[in-house]
């Protein structure tokens, strides 16, 4: 006994959950894509990008050449050296927030927490900029974020729920590091038991109930529920839904990304961007027992050796895939932590927080790869040349998706905020 | 300040309010109210809108559910006042709901949310957050007037054994507003902002680094005031304890520049009189919440003005600014005149705001654009907030209450922890309800999750199996139970009808029963407060 026999399917006129049978037709352009890789905790820029091997400071790490003459890096990245023609490393990120929440929020949304505005990350920004409306996936997903340091950093800030990240994997207290299983869509499909005829009575239902509600509603809270109902459904029902099966893909490949969160993220994040997901973002943060990820007060040769054993594969493999696929062109990589750590080694062999002279790594779409831009000198200590903030990054970033930095969207105080603020100057040298 | 206190001896002569005797109070308040509503009717008049049609009492009684105690009602609530022909039945309820304990727990909760925003603690603030609430539901608990609750705070005084320092973990450690000082890192200029924001309504944080660009806010009025907390300095990582005030340090330099000043009261010509031996704070605090100051009455009043109407008399609610006036400005004077003069008592702007008509008009709008929501010609539909669709889920599916958290600390929220995981993806930092937007994973999580698949399953779920299982009720009887335990309303002719024929004709009557329970909780209707 179906419900539409029952007299339902007359009781619906009008089609309120209508368009998520619509097959709509597909937006013929390319469309760009961003990939923030976020190394949560801080990495080590001297360990990484920035290496000093005849500093002291530049303690046990060695530097190895690249792909490009000239350019060298820090020896734990071999696989990356070889791909560093479509990188630019930025070594002279000047900062001043050294604490994780605060750093963790400024560098994820380009401000400094302030009062009562809550500033939007940037996958939310880029991603409200990229999206369509047709489009089956969500615009904006992060997987395994460890949010524990500063979850403001990490919402939809103003922008509203409409704009949240589509989480997966998420990290959810200290030592507990996301192994790839977890890699799933949380309620992605109907509990079971409950088959697609059933969810058809069911939306049906819902329909009945909430049909003439929503026609004498116009508010914000009741037309986006219909939004994001028929989104939802559309999201379960599409093919692709299949977007987030890492087991369609060959045993040889998952290996080569590495069987880890951050491994399995970055073969996630390629399957996402083919299907034309705008924003990915995926988070390093613990592996093994190092559940800190890149906070390495302690022992940090070992520590970030051992970190960009997972980093440099699954970044590595990340982009042959794009490239490949011809998908590199339109696809901007962020490589980047809430800042760098101290040029001097501690007395425990680590390195604390240093916001005043580190490094991020932007490549792909829109880059001009295998360069380093700025100079922290002999001993890393200074930024000896071509300072850069955080907005002159972020503006940096939109310029090479194709986006304007100097977009405004309104804050909850009513006041409008730029995407990247109002003194940020975008780096043309690394732009392409 | 001048020009504000005209306003209000103006109106004071007009109503000539006596503050004593209850009945007194109750004729007063009547004719506050009929004032405020001939006052709102005139704006509908002069801008030509014909008002919505009055909400009936099942709308009004889950809006005033979920304004004054952050759920909805029950089932057998709802038939009550329903079938309860008492003309006064709407303000004796408000009444009733005052005195309880689930207003004191979510005006705990709302006002927590006033004074400690998010975006002010990082993971530090995380930890004393319950310790905060702690000492706040015991202040609201004893009634104190909000004056007496911000004053407190303003004056802290770890010295006097009122605790400055946190235990989250010892429930037998003494309560305190410390959080206040540690959310901020104890620095003066944050503290300075937080106090003029919060509780004045002006955004002086602007003027933090330059004059303010609109207003007439100079860089040193911002200093100034922050040199009421002179004598802190600026604690790294928060920690748990308030660092010692140095009482003779009363001077701040203003960061790169050589110019020093001292504290001086926004508005005052001359520097604060400062009496030796004792922080400048209370100087501070007793300008603050002094009757006469311009601004605490009228921010407090228009947000809760914003809270039950949402939308506030000024918007933003926190941008008191001469550039930015009130829609009905001697509404709000007046609103905040006897809010000060009834000792600042946040429950009685509730019963006044409860009972005007813009509050008890209805959310339903056929028309062809909704009027401007600061006309007040038409309730506007609220999304539920993160904590609101734990507790009217919870209720709604017949999942056991949550102990009241006092002083622990924890990760989740709740014992529950799908409702954990439910509060924090409905959790929306800043944004108004009334501008609240459902995201895919929300519809997700109530299509799809373990909560509602419990809920919704015939043996397991509460509510649906007590349902199903009445030998006391027929099919329309189910019916309407679901509908009242969801909405709060019965079905309408039109959705019983249907819902009695896909019954009737259903092999299997319960699973019929468990879509339409499924249907309800995923429902517009169910999900905002309209």
């Amino acid at each position: 006994m179906r419900l539409a026999a029952a007299g339902l399917a007359s009781a619906t006129a009008g089609g309120w959950l209508e368009a998520l049978a619509d097959d709509t037709a597909r937006d013929p352009r390319r469309k760009r894509s961003c990939i923030l890789l976020w190394m949560s905790g801080g990495p080590s820029q001297i360990d990484t990008f920035d290496p000093k091997p005849d500093h002291p400071n530049g303690g046990q790490t060695k530097a190895i050449e690249t792909s490009v003459p000239g350019l060298r890096i820090a020896e734990h990245l071999p696989m990356i050296a070889q791909r560093m023609k479509h990188l630019a490393a930025i070594r002279s990120m000047s900062t001043k927030e050294g604490d994780h929440g605060r750093a963790s929020y400024l560098l994820r949304t380009g401000y400094l927490p302030s009062g009562p505005i809550a500033h939007p990350t940037l996958g939310s920004l880029i991603s409200k900029e990229l999206e369509r409306p047709e489009d089956d996936l969500p615009s904006f997903v992060s997987v395994a974020p460890f949010r524990l340091f500063n979850p403001q950093a990490f919402g939809p800030g103003f922008l509203g729920p409409r704009y949240a990240p589509f989480m997966v994997g998420e990290q959810l207290g200290y030592g507990v590091a996301p192994d790839a299983k977890s890699l799933k869509v949380e309620d992605l499909a109907s509990p079971g038991g409950i088959n697609r005829p059933r969810e058809d009575d069911r939306l049906k239902l819902l329909e009945l109930i909430g049909g003439e509600f929503h026609a004498t509603h116009p508010d914000a809270p009741v037309t986006s529920h219909q939004l994001a109902y028929q989104k939802a459904v559309r999201l379960m029902r599409s093919a692709a839904g299949e977007a987030f099966d890492l087991e369609r893909e060959p045993d040889k490949v998952r290996d080569a990304y590495g069987r880890n969160s951050f491994g399995q993220g970055c073969l996630l994040a390629r399957r996402l961007v083919e299907h034309g997901v705008p924003f990915v973002e995926v988070t390093l943060s613990g592996s093994g027992n190092q559940f800190l990820g890149w906070d390495t007060h302690l022992q940090n040769y070992t520590n970030t050796k051992r970190l960009c054993e997972v980093l440099d594969p699954a970044w590595a493999m990340l982009m042959d895939d794009l490239e490949s696929r011809g998908l590199l062109d339109t696809t901007t990589i962020i490589w980047m932590g809430e800042f760098g750590r101290t040029p001097r080694l501690n007395p425990q062999g680590g390195r604390d927080h240093y916001p005043a002279a580190w490094s991020t790594v932007l490549g792909g779409g829109g880059i001009k790869g295998g360069q380093a831009f700025g100079d922290t000198g002999k001993d890393g200590v200074k930024v000896k040349d071509r300072e850069v903030t955080v907005p002159d990054m972020i503006a940096t970033v939109c310029k090479a998706i194709g986006i304007d930095p100097t977009k405004q969207n309104m804050s909850e105080v009513g006041r409008p905020i730029r995407i990247a603020s109002p003194e940020a100057k975008p780096i043309a040298e690394i732009l392409s | 300040m001048k020009r504000f206190r005209a306003v209000f001896l103006g109106l004071t002569a007009i109503f000539a309010m006596a503050a004593e005797g209850r009945a007194g109070d109750e004729a007063d308040l009547r004719r506050l109210v009929g004032w405020i509503d001939r006052e709102l009717e005139k704006g509908w008049r002069e801008s030509g809108v014909e008002p919505a049609g009055p909400a009936d009492d099942a709308t009004f009684l889950r809006r005033v559910r979920l304004d004054l105690t952050g759920t909805i009602p029950t089932a057998s609530e709802a038939r009550e006042f329903l079938a309860d022909p008492d003309p006064d039945k709407r303000r004796k309820l408000v009444d009733r709901l005052l005195a309880g304990p689930a207003f004191t727990e979510y005006f705990t909760e709302i006002l927590s949310a006033t004074l400690l925003p998010d975006g002010d603690a990082g993971i530090n603030g995380s930890f004393a957050r319950p310790v905060f609430a702690a000492w706040l539901r015991k202040q609201i608990a004893e009634g104190a007037g909000y004056d007496a609750i911000v004053r407190e705070i303003l004056t802290l005084d770890p010295g006097s054994g009122r605790g400055g320092v946190i235990n989250p973990y010892d429930a037998s450690a003494p309560v305190t507003p410390v959080q206040w000082y540690l959310a901020r890192e104890t620095k003066p200029e944050n503290l300075a902002a937080a106090t003029t924001r919060t509780f004045l309504g002006i955004r002086l944080e602007c003027a933090q680094c330059h004059d303010h660009p609109f207003e007439s806010w100079k860089r040193e009025e911002f200093w100034e005031q922050a040199a009421f907390f002179a004598g802190y300095q600026a604690t790294q990582n928060g920690g748990g304890a308030l660092p010692a005030e140095n009482l003779t340090k009363r001077e701040l330099t203003i960061p790169e520049t050589k110019i020093a000043v001292r504290p001086r009261l926004l508005g005052e010509a001359a520097e604060a009189k400062l009496a030796e031996g004792q922080s400048p704070r209370r100087v501070l605090a007793a300008w603050v919440t002094g009757r006469d100051n311009p601004y605490f009455a009228r921010a407090t009043a228009n947000r809760m003005w914003a809270h039950f109407l949402g939308t506030g008399l000024i918007e933003p609610v926190d941008d008191l600014s001469p550039s930015n006036p009130a829609s009905h400005p001697a509404v709000l004077d007046e609103l905040a005149l006897q809010f000060a003069g009834r000792g600042f008592d946040l429950k009685y702007l509730a019963r006044v705001l409860t009972s005007t008509r813009a509050y008890q008009l209805s959310s339903s709008w056929t028309g062809s654009s909704a009027p401007d929501p600061q006309l007040f010609a038409r309730m506007r539909t609220k999304g539920l907030t993160g904590s609101q669709v734990v507790r009217a889920y919870r209720q709604a599916s017949g999942l056991p209450a949550d102990p009241v958290q006092d002083r622990r600390f924890s990760f989740s929220n709740s014992s529950t922890p799908g409702l954990a995981a439910l509060r924090d993806k409905f959790r929306r930092s800043g944004t108004p309800p009334a501008e609240a937007e459902e995201s895919i994973l929300q519809a997700l999580a109530l299509m799809n999750g373990g909560l509602t698949a419990t809920a919704t399953d015939p043996a397991r779920g509460a509510t649906l199996s007590a349902v199903i299982g009445s030998p006391f009720l027929d099919d329309p009887g189910r019916i309407e139970a679901l509908f009242l335990t969801t909405l709060g309303r019965p079905a309408s002719d039109r959705e019983r009808k249907t819902l009695l024929a896909a019954i009737g004709g259903s092999e299997d009557p319960p699973k019929t029963y468990a879509d339409l329970f499924w249907s309800l909780l995923n429902s517009p209707e169910f999900l905002v407060n309209h």
